[in-house]
């Protein structure tokens, strides 16, 4: 889950800030160039001091599933550990980051990393700024691990717990750590970013957290995790063929392997909502709209690095540009859940029930017409500094 | 927002209630924002929109918004700033802009 990169939170300015790609911003450079205090900025409030990181502006909810629902959880526990723990891979099975590193421990360490950082040379700045908000993203985990602990039926109730929910989380927040530690000491090695930055970035944004709006629902909570993991997998696959294209096998490896641990996670959470949808049809269609209408907020959209007031939508665009992320794989994974879950086909709802399935069903098609129209009319994109590479500027 | 006949008289023009003038806008600019507004968010033919009518009121979402924003474009042959169209909350707002843009476009 950890890559949602700001792909594809998707900045369209002219929604919210949890929003789809900078489509908008594409079109309007000078928007978001003015000044550090952007009007209309999502997680600015009008009071913002400059220089200190965003927060979230929406009223936050919590506990709107209906309590009597928690029930359902408990009773899928069984069920849980039978197709969903499945998933998870054994330790002793796992990928480690030292598996993809210079081994420290052999005579050939610096020759690894001298070969290391000659290939990390041919990959070009923009590349290296979306790797970097990847790597953030990632590192910011325990963030994460506490959202899926705010759910209720399925939290880890002391933090050992042994319901196939609380070990699900466990195990699944082991796996992804891999990835931040992989990324981190790739990045470290390469000699061409500023890890200061980095861990500056890291810090405000494991302190500013996240509020996905997922209101302690597991309804939400899940849906949200299945279009992240989906997400991630989208754009850790990307990384992966650009470092292809540049010359850097190794880094391709690393970014796919990433990528399909991403994978086995979004089929256990999508297994989780077409259960879901079984037991359910009419609270989890109205939880997938819901989700859908607030949009899905990327992870690490309060990222700041005490320089940029809006790194996010700077990085979102570098993203957008490359190709790593972008509105058509918002709209792409919108359209895989409402297959992956039959959407269209699903019966016995209520008036409420009917209206989100409509909502839903004909959603990507909207997103898709509104890309198509944003990328005709796109304008000329500037050059920004990122921190995270010494200054260097970037077209957006 | 100052529609172009008024800043040439020299008039000011705020965008308070106490400033606002009926001719803003023409009647049938406010009468065609009024059915695509309707159009977009489903509204029975015979509701009730009146100038003033907020679109969040009405029920639109920010997609309904940037929609509703695309099909005044397509309608009007104009074309909308991101600045500009974040402007847009009511169906006055969206008839007053129109106007000011075909009017810079035939300027043109």
């Amino acid at each position: 889950m950890a890559l949602q990169l700001n792909h594809l939170s998707f900045q369209f300015h002219k929604f919210t800030s949890f929003s789809p790609p900078p489509m908008a911003s594409i079109r309007s450079p000078t928007v978001f160039m003015a000044s550090t205090l952007r009007s209309g900025s999502k997680e600015v409030e009008n009071l913002k001091k400059p220089f200190s990181p965003p927060r979230e502006v929406h009223v936050q909810v919590t506990h709107s599933m209906p309590p009597q629902k928690i029930e359902i959880f408990k009773s899928m526990e069984n069920w849980a550990e039978q197709n969903i723990l499945v998933h998870l891979k054994p330790v002793e099975k796992s990928w480690q980051p030292q598996d993809f590193l210079p081994d420290p421990a052999s005579d050939g360490f610096h020759e690894q990393v001298k070969e290391l950082r000659k290939r990390a040379k041919e990959l070009p700045d923009d590349y290296f700024v979306v790797l970097v908000g990847d790597m953030i993203t990632e590192e910011a985990l325990p963030t994460y691990q506490t959202m899926l602990n705010t759910l209720d039926g399925v939290r880890d109730e002391t933090g050992a717990s042994l319901t196939s929910w609380a070990i699900w989380t466990r195990a699944w927040t082991a796996e992804e750590n891999r990835h931040g530690d992989l990324l981190n000491k790739y990045l470290y090695l390469s000699g061409r970013v500023d890890m200061r930055q980095i861990e500056k970035t890291i810090q405000y944004l494991i302190g500013s957290g996240m509020d996905p709006r997922t209101e302690n629902s597991p309804y939400l909570g899940f849906i949200y995790t299945s279009f992240q993991e989906r997400a991630t997998f989208i754009s850790h696959g990307n990384t992966a063929r650009l470092a292809k294209e540049h010359g850097d096998i190794k880094l391709a490896q690393i970014c796919g392997t990433i990528a399909s641990d991403e994978k086995r996670h979004e089929t256990a959470y999508t297994k989780i909502v077409e259960k879901l949808f079984e037991i359910d049809p009419d609270g989890t269609v109205v939880a997938f709209a819901d989700m859908m209408r607030k949009k899905i907020s990327m992870p690490a959209h309060l990222m700041y690095d005490g320089r940029d007031d809006n790194l996010f939508d700077h990085f979102s665009a570098v993203a957008q540009r490359l190709g790593v992320y972008t509105a058509k794989d918002y709209a792409d994974i919108l359209e895989f859940l409402v297959g992956r879950w039959n959407v269209e086909k699903v019966t016995g709802l209520s008036g409420d029930g009917r209206k989100a399935q409509d909502y839903v069903c004909g959603l990507a098609p909207r997103f898709r017409k509104l890309e198509e129209r944003a990328q005709g009319r796109a304008k000329e994109a500037p050059t920004i500094p990122f921190s995270w590479i010494f200054d260097r500027e970037v077209k957006l | 927002m100052v529609t172009v006949g008024w800043t040439k008289s020299g008039f000011p023009s705020l965008r308070t209630s106490r400033f606002r003038v009926s001719c803003s806008a023409k009647p049938e600019t406010v009468q065609k924002v009024c059915e695509i507004v309707k159009k977009q968010l489903a509204l029975p033919a015979e509701s009730e929109l009146t100038p003033e009518s907020k679109f969040a009121a009405l029920g639109a979402d920010s997609l309904d918004t940037v929609e509703i924003v695309m099909s005044l474009e397509e309608e009007f042959g104009i074309s909308v700033e991101e600045e500009s169209s974040q402007n847009i909350t009511t169906v006055q707002e969206a008839a007053d802009l129109i106007e000011k843009l075909v009017q810079k476009k035939s300027e043109a």
